[in-house]
């Protein structure tokens, strides 16, 4: 069944900021290495490393325990947290996957960016720190 | 062809533990107010007990958050807040908030 973006969750570090994320893309791809030789006519490519993220744009709240509490401390700080994002809000299951970035980390934060009159969000990237990569979980 | 990295100590769950979700926002899909069972790792339990997303044991949201945040919580969970008068006591806020959920 098709699907339409209405009700996603995004958890970052445990904390629900559903509500507040306006966008999310969920990545995981492999560079690709050029294997070609001589004798070759067409050139020929390799899957190399694989690399996985977790891209968003969140609008910003500096309520207690809110976007910028949560994003800020992450940013400070060096140890791994849990990215979780699911389609709907039902239960997790095969046709409701939650993808899981078990180990990520976040380069680099904003917390103020936009001009008079605007919005105020922020784009976040949550990069992979482990080497699991993204899973599917189904249940 | 090393073997496997260690998993970061930091990340692996610690033992099972009762918190209240203390925030505005929900914490592992548990409402604020919620108490919930848990085995964080030491190092999320850190980060979520400093920044107020949770507290240890089981308490009462009147008894952790403070008068605006309680209106706040109850707003960002779509319940209807009522008009309350300034000089209203923390309880008094609390007593409408749960009477419209």
């Amino acid at each position: 069944m098709k699907e339409v973006l209405r009700d996603v969750v995004v958890e970052v570090d445990g904390t629900d900021l559903s509500d507040h994320f306006t966008q999310v893309t969920v990545e995981d791809s492999a560079n690709e290495v050029d294997s070609t030789a001589f004798g070759s006519v067409y050139t020929q490519a390799m899957k190399g490393m694989r690399t996985c993220q977790i891209t968003g744009t969140v609008q910003q709240d500096f309520a207690a325990a809110s976007v910028h509490s949560v994003l800020n401390d992450l940013n400070n700080q060096d140890t791994p947290f849990e990215v979780l994002v699911t389609p709907r809000s039902a239960a997790v299951s095969a046709t409701n996957p939650q993808f899981r970035l078990a180990e990520s980390q976040l380069l680099g934060y904003m917390p103020l960016s936009g001009g008079v009159g605007d919005l105020s969000t922020t784009d976040v990237t949550f990069t992979n720190a482990g080497d699991t990569g993204i899973e599917v979980l189904t249940a | 062809m090393g073997a496997k990295p260690k998993k970061d100590p930091r990340l692996v769950a610690g033992e099972e533990k009762t918190y209240t979700v203390a925030g505005a926002t929900r914490f592992q899909g548990h409402k604020p107010g919620e108490t919930f069972k848990a085995a964080l790792s030491p190092a999320q339990e850190e980060r979520a007990l400093s920044r107020g997303s949770i507290v240890e044991g089981s308490k009462k949201l009147e008894d952790i958050q403070t008068k605006a945040e309680l209106v706040e919580t109850a707003k960002s969970e779509g319940v209807p807040v009522p008009e309350i008068p300034e000089k209203e006591s923390k309880a008094a806020v609390a007593d409408a908030i749960r009477n419209n959920e």
